[in-house]
């Protein structure tokens, strides 16, 4: 019988010759990495304090587009805390509080809206095997997502793909928007009682005032305005001269509304800065059937143009403006990665820009779009979302978690939990 | 920090790299089972002593800081992958998130020490293949020598069994060479 003592003495001299020993170049690569990254930390962070301490004196936005206030730093030591933190590219994800209790949301998490740091809604569709037939059930945070209420809704979808949109306007009013033929409807008072939001034939809203929201109705791509006082909506007398396919979901620091789309299949972008009287539009290169739509911060606006190829959306160019849209330059034209965008642009507040690709990869632009750097630690997410609130990660690693962000620079993981992206029924 | 300083701090880990980086990779792999794995870790670990600002020079023993320094990534990216598993998906497993690094192929010794428990693989990979004496191990596990001894005996004897075919000496003090 064999000696088990020859087998290991071989076997240290098997592992030992299989150790490769790269040449130390490779090591001091990447310790000026390592440095690289610590001396970026330490600017952002630096610099963040700088135009927090900036913005939180000038309040460049206004009155009640006033951006939320940022949520509490990350802790950047896991084991301090009682959840996980993922921090990459000066980008940080707060994951569950383990010691609190996740909502179990039946059905598939489809949508949500944040109106202020702390109060934010969901919707989920809980849809019969093979996604046909779904009642649909609607959860509402007043902690800033750590606690929910949640209550089934009279509506129901007839599938998964005709689940309406939610819309939140404030701590009240809601309005669920069929992505079918069926009929808008309104709640004012938290989702409790709901009513159809058609507005009366031909009438037309002549402006959207302060508390109003912009919507776009995508059965007849015109835009619509979402009146808190009132509930209800009614379409905008003076359209602006395209194509509309997206609407931002808040106005911009200067009180503009932006809307994107194509003239023709040309991308194009336009913005109202008198409450939706006139547009003014701005077109943008891009391959026909491409569309744009835009993200702001500021003064600083970026056009994003993009087409759909199947289920992905692909990026073709970002173009930025530093004068509220006054004059666009492009910065982003392909050839590299992110070849795709899933969701919006974000700005951050420390002038870097945040992108998701539709597999879910983080990207980060220190360059206005014109070059992306590419996360390899965080997790994946689905469509980053601007909401009225703030910040929304959809689909987090496909697993049904959304997270929240004030600034786009801070995550945190909502508690909650519907089926993730794969899932098409219960 | 001065260019000079640095090139002084680079020379003295270089030469500290030629001479213990298969040593500490084959310690590590105590730890990872996983050969790839265990090579990235040290380069880490040497990666971050280069980052600092005077090197190893404050260090006294710069070869047991790397060990430390290395055990300790392979620790937390432990850590992480479990809590990405157990955290993001709680109690649904849609969808793995951390794939298993790509693994060399292993001999039959390495699919056994692989399958006993992470106690007793760590004491043998440290005195067999990394030659670590029984002393320097209990050192590096943070256990008294006697609990090292008792884990390789223990251990040889789960490992034979999973071998088959193997003669395993009784006397420990015999077979270890410390």
């Amino acid at each position: 019988m064999r000696s088990l003592d020859d087998r290991l003495a071989a076997s240290r001299t098997e592992l030992l010759g299989e150790i490769e020993q790269p040449g130390l170049d490779r090591i001091t690569g990447r310790a000026a990495r390592l440095r690289r990254r610590r001396r970026t930390a330490r600017a952002t962070a630096a610099a963040g304090l700088v135009l927090v301490a900036v913005l939180a004196v000038l309040r460049p936005w206004s009155g009640h587009l006033s951006a939320p206030p940022a949520p509490p730093a990350a802790t950047p030591n896991p084991s301090s805390t009682n959840y996980m933190v993922f921090t990459d590219l000066g980008v940080t994800l707060n994951g569950l509080n383990v010691d609190l209790a996740v909502a179990d949301i039946p059905g598939a998490l489809r949508d949500v809206e944040f109106t202020g740091p702390d109060h934010g809604w969901l919707l989920t569709a809980d849809c019969t095997e093979g996604g046909w037939g779904c009642r649909l059930i609607l959860g509402e945070t007043a902690d800033g997502g750590v606690t929910w209420h949640t209550r089934a809704l009279p509506d129901r979808a007839s599938s998964l793909a005709t689940v309406p949109d939610l819309i939140a306007l404030d701590d009240h009013t809601l309005l669920l928007d069929p992505t079918d033929d069926g009929t808008a409807t309104i709640s004012a008072d938290g989702g409790a009682t709901w009513r159809p939001a058609t507005a009366a034939p031909g009438a037309t809203v002549a402006k959207v005032d302060p508390g109003d929201r912009l919507v776009l109705n995508a059965r007849t791509a015109e835009v619509e305005v979402f009146s808190g006082r009132y509930a209800a909506r009614g379409k905008l007398a003076n359209q602006p001269a395209m194509t509309v396919r997206w609407v931002a979901a808040t106005a911009s620091a200067d009180g503009g509304w932006w809307v994107g789309g194509d003239v023709d299949g040309h991308p194009a972008v336009a913005v109202t800065r008198d409450r939706g009287a006139t547009w003014q539009r701005t077109d943008l290169s891009g391959p026909s059937s491409a569309w744009a739509q835009v993200s702001t911060l500021g003064a600083h606006a970026y056009a994003v143009v993009m087409s759909q190829d199947e289920a992905r959306t692909v990026l073709h160019a970002i173009y930025h403006s530093p004068t509220t849209g006054a004059a666009f330059a492009q910065t982003w034209r392909g050839g590299g990665d992110p070849v795709t965008i899933a969701g919006e642009l974000v700005p951050l507040l420390d002038g870097r820009l945040l992108l998701a690709d539709a597999g879910g990869i983080w990207y980060v632009s220190e360059t206005d779009g014109a070059t992306f750097q590419r996360s390899n630690d965080m997790p994946r997410f689905g469509r980053l979302v601007r909401t009225p609130g703030g910040y929304v990660a959809l689909d987090v690693v496909a697993t049904g978690y959304a997270a929240y962000s004030a600034d786009g620079s801070t995550w945190r993981k909502l508690q909650a939990h519907g089926c993730g992206s794969h899932c098409t029924g219960g | 920090m001065r260019a000079a300083d640095r090139h002084g701090a680079e020379q003295g880990l270089g030469e500290l790299y030629h001479a213990c980086y298969r040593r500490l990779v084959a310690q590590l792999f105590a730890f990872t089972t996983d050969l790839t794995e265990a090579q990235d870790v040290v380069q880490e670990a040497f990666a971050r002593a280069l980052a600092r600002p005077r090197g190893l020079a404050d260090v006294e023993n710069p070869e047991a800081w790397l060990r430390t320094v290395a055990i300790n990534v392979v620790r937390r990216r432990w850590r992480r992958r479990k809590l990405l598993d157990t955290i993001l998906l709680r109690d649904r497993p849609t969808a793995r998130i951390v794939e298993p690094g790509p693994e060399p192929e292993r001999a039959d010794l390495r699919d056994a020490l692989a399958g006993i428990s992470r106690q007793f693989r760590e004491v043998i990979v440290l005195h067999y293949l990394a030659d670590l004496p029984v002393e320097e191990v209990g050192r590096v596990l943070e256990i008294p020598t006697g609990t090292v001894k008792s884990r390789l005996s223990r251990g040889r004897a789960a490992l034979a069994t999973r071998l088959g075919g193997y003669r395993v000496d009784e006397d420990i003090e015999e077979v270890t060479r410390a």
